[in-house]
């Protein structure tokens, strides 16, 4: 079929591939169903941003998009490309600006029924705890230059050392929340201002902080192994980078796009601005994003001590009794070097998730060990109103789409439509109705941020649970959540 | 001032058409733009004056600069711009130089910010004329 002049060719039920044409390197394909195609790709550039992308030099495979695909910055939202470390690019529009946004899972020992009764006081301690909302700053001291460079140097081990993080926590985090070989020297003084007071921050737009319920059990070995069971009270925290990692990719956009010129390419959008990963520029961005990545988790390691902390005060209950542990932590802005098996040979490449999770199988050597017989959790968030869901990361997931997955649901109406259909209704009594506490700095957030504005997440994970990248878990269902 | 600004609609982000006699124009609109989209109308208290200059090599991308750099003072410093007083764009063989005066203010609790812009893009800014006007798309992440 033709949507928006570009040609899609039906692979399997929800695969379709867009043929390389022109100066495409390599096809692109894209894990949809058919409803969602006429639903949600003829409205927006994404499909374009999908063949743009298949341009970029020492692209693999193919340029892949989840069912979450909406228009981006460059790459779409929902896009993973893997490029060659020798002759591949890097590029910021494959991470975003906020570098390392990402999701993490934390689980109690409390059922929904102990919950319930408390949960007005809970959401209003967690409000209390958590600074939210636009310029939110102050959950901890200011850091010191010192110690800012040294949260981006060791991520959430940072946290560790200041007694806000416990070893379990570090071991359940994506690259047990430091990436290596960042570089805190090389960035920007007006990043690092930027980030200063933001360590512990959730600020605004789509991030939240939830408390929800397992309503739905799909795969119960897994759920065991994740210590989940039906009607358990769970956290759940997005957020990402916050001012500096918006700086980091605004300084490093500006780098790259001389670097496009310098080296040649002819790029079909000024946001795939990009460099050779082995030139000067590439491993700069490479390793002043990683210090961006190494920031957010720490701040949703603090998040996650503050949160634990309302929990605690709320139910007077000690650390053991609470059991608030956490499952996971999974980035899905981010660009990794990571081994993947291309023309039957493993390589080393750079893989670009810009609004993608990384759903890595069973047997891996790089998810924790308590999970390797069932794989990485993959945590998908719907909307406030609805429901998210946990999943699995599977040996198809490997083989075609670099170990990848969806994130999330994506916008259905624009902020301006969602305030309209906002107007004369109140929200927060909605939602209470439907038995969720909400509590937020303003109430335009609710109204921006309110379900009917988010697609259902659930036609999102079905297409990947049908086409055997990821295996549904469990399906959670919110409670509280504090918001922006 | 025959310079101007129009929101169109955009699912996730922000973005506005701007158009301008002149350049210094388009950049005074584009700013104008931001404003309403991060406050509502705000009363300006005691009132300050920065100057500063940039420079880029298109000017595309003195115009992300510019936003960019104003968007980091209430955002980062906590000051607020309330008016553009001077501008000056200039082009010196491959390099765009902007001078500007701005007046602003220190925000205080009583200004409602409406919502956090993370990085004026460059999604199909292209600075162009049509009909003898400067014209511009503008996407503002939010």
């Amino acid at each position: 079929m033709m949507i928006n002049e570009i040609e899609l060719n039906r692979i399997r039920e929800n695969l379709w591939e867009i043929p390389a044409t022109g100066n495409m390197r390599v096809p692109g394909r894209i894990y949809i169903s058919e409803n969602m195609i006429h639903e949600n790709l003829k409205t927006d550039d994404a499909l374009k941003q999908v063949v743009n992308v298949a341009h970029l030099p020492g692209i693999e495979k193919y340029s892949l998009a989840m069912p979450d695909i909406h228009w981006g910055y460059g790459f779409p939202i929902g896009g993973v490309a893997a490029t060659d470390l020798e002759e591949g690019v890097i590029s910021p529009g494959g991470v975003g600006y906020d570098i390392n946004c990402g999701v993490r899972l934390a689980v109690t020992n409390l059922e929904v029924s102990a919950v319930k009764k408390r949960i007005d006081h809970l959401v209003s301690k967690l409000f209390e705890k958590v600074p939210t909302g636009v310029g939110s700053k102050g959950a901890i001291k200011k850091l010191s230059k010192k110690d800012l460079k040294k949260v981006l140097e060791s991520g959430s081990v940072w946290a560790a050392e200041h007694d806000m993080a416990t070893q379990s926590d570090i071991e359940f985090t994506e690259e047990s929340g430091t990436l290596e070989n960042a570089n805190p020297d090389i960035i920007s003084e007006r990043a690092l201002e930027r980030g200063a007071n933001q360590a512990g921050t959730l600020g605004s737009g789509n991030h939240f902080l939830e408390v929800d319920v397992v309503e739905e059990i799909y795969d119960d070995k897994a759920a065991e192994v994740f210590g989940l069971f039906k009607d358990q009270v769970v956290v759940l925290i997005h957020t990402g980078s916050r001012g500096l990692g918006y700086q980091v990719c605004d300084d490093y956009l500006k780098v790259l796009l001389n670097a496009s010129n310098k080296y040649g390419f002819n790029l079909p959008d000024k946001q795939l601005a990009c460099a050779p990963i082995k030139s000067s520029e590439g491993q700069d961005y490479l390793s002043a994003m990683q210090a961006a990545a190494n920031f957010a988790w720490n701040n949703r390691q603090v998040i996650m001590h503050l949160a634990r902390k309302a929990f605690r005060e709320t139910f007077n209950m000690s650390e053991s009794e609470l059991g608030f542990n956490l499952v996971y932590d999974v980035c899905h802005n981010i660009a990794k070097i990571e081994k993947h098996k291309i023309d039957n040979e493993e390589k080393k490449v750079c893989v670009h998730r810009k609004g993608a999770t990384r759903a890595f199988p069973p047997g891996s050597k790089l998810i924790p060990a308590k999970y390797r017989s069932v794989g990485q959790p993959v945590l998908i968030p719907g909307d406030m109103g609805r429901y998210s869901y946990i999943a699995v990361g599977t040996e198809k997931a490997m083989e075609e789409t670099f170990g990848s997955s969806c994130h999330g649901a994506g916008r259905n109406l624009s902020r301006r439509k969602a305030l309209k259909d906002a107007k004369g209704r109140n929200l927060v009594k909605e939602l209470n109705e439907k038995g969720i506490v909400i509590k937020a700095r303003g109430y335009r957030t609710i109204a921006e941020e309110m379900p009917g504005a988010y697609k259902d997440v659930s036609d999102v994970v079905d297409v990947m649970h049908n086409e055997g990248i990821i295996r549904k878990v469990a399906k959670i269902r919110p409670i509280g959540v504090i918001k922006g | 001032m025959t310079a101007n600004y129009k929101f169109i609609d955009h699912t996730a982000d922000i973005a506005c058409e701007v158009l301008g006699n002149t350049l210094e124009e388009l950049f005074t609109a584009s700013v104008e733009a931001w404003k309403s989209s991060v406050v509502e109308e705000t009363k300006y208290g005691e009132r300050e004056i920065k100057k500063f200059k940039l420079t880029a090599s298109s000017k595309e991308q003195l115009l992300v600069d510019f936003i960019s750099e104003i968007n980091y003072y209430l955002f980062t410093r906590n000051w607020l711009l309330n008016l553009v007083l001077e501008l000056e764009i200039k082009q010196k063989n491959d390099t765009w130089i902007l001078s500007t005066e701005i007046e602003g203010m220190p925000v205080s609790q009583d200004v409602e910010i409406k919502q956090e812009i993370k990085a004026i893009t460059f999604h199909q800014m292209n600075i162009e004329k049509r009909e003898n006007k400067y014209y511009t798309l503008i996407v503002f992440d939010i």
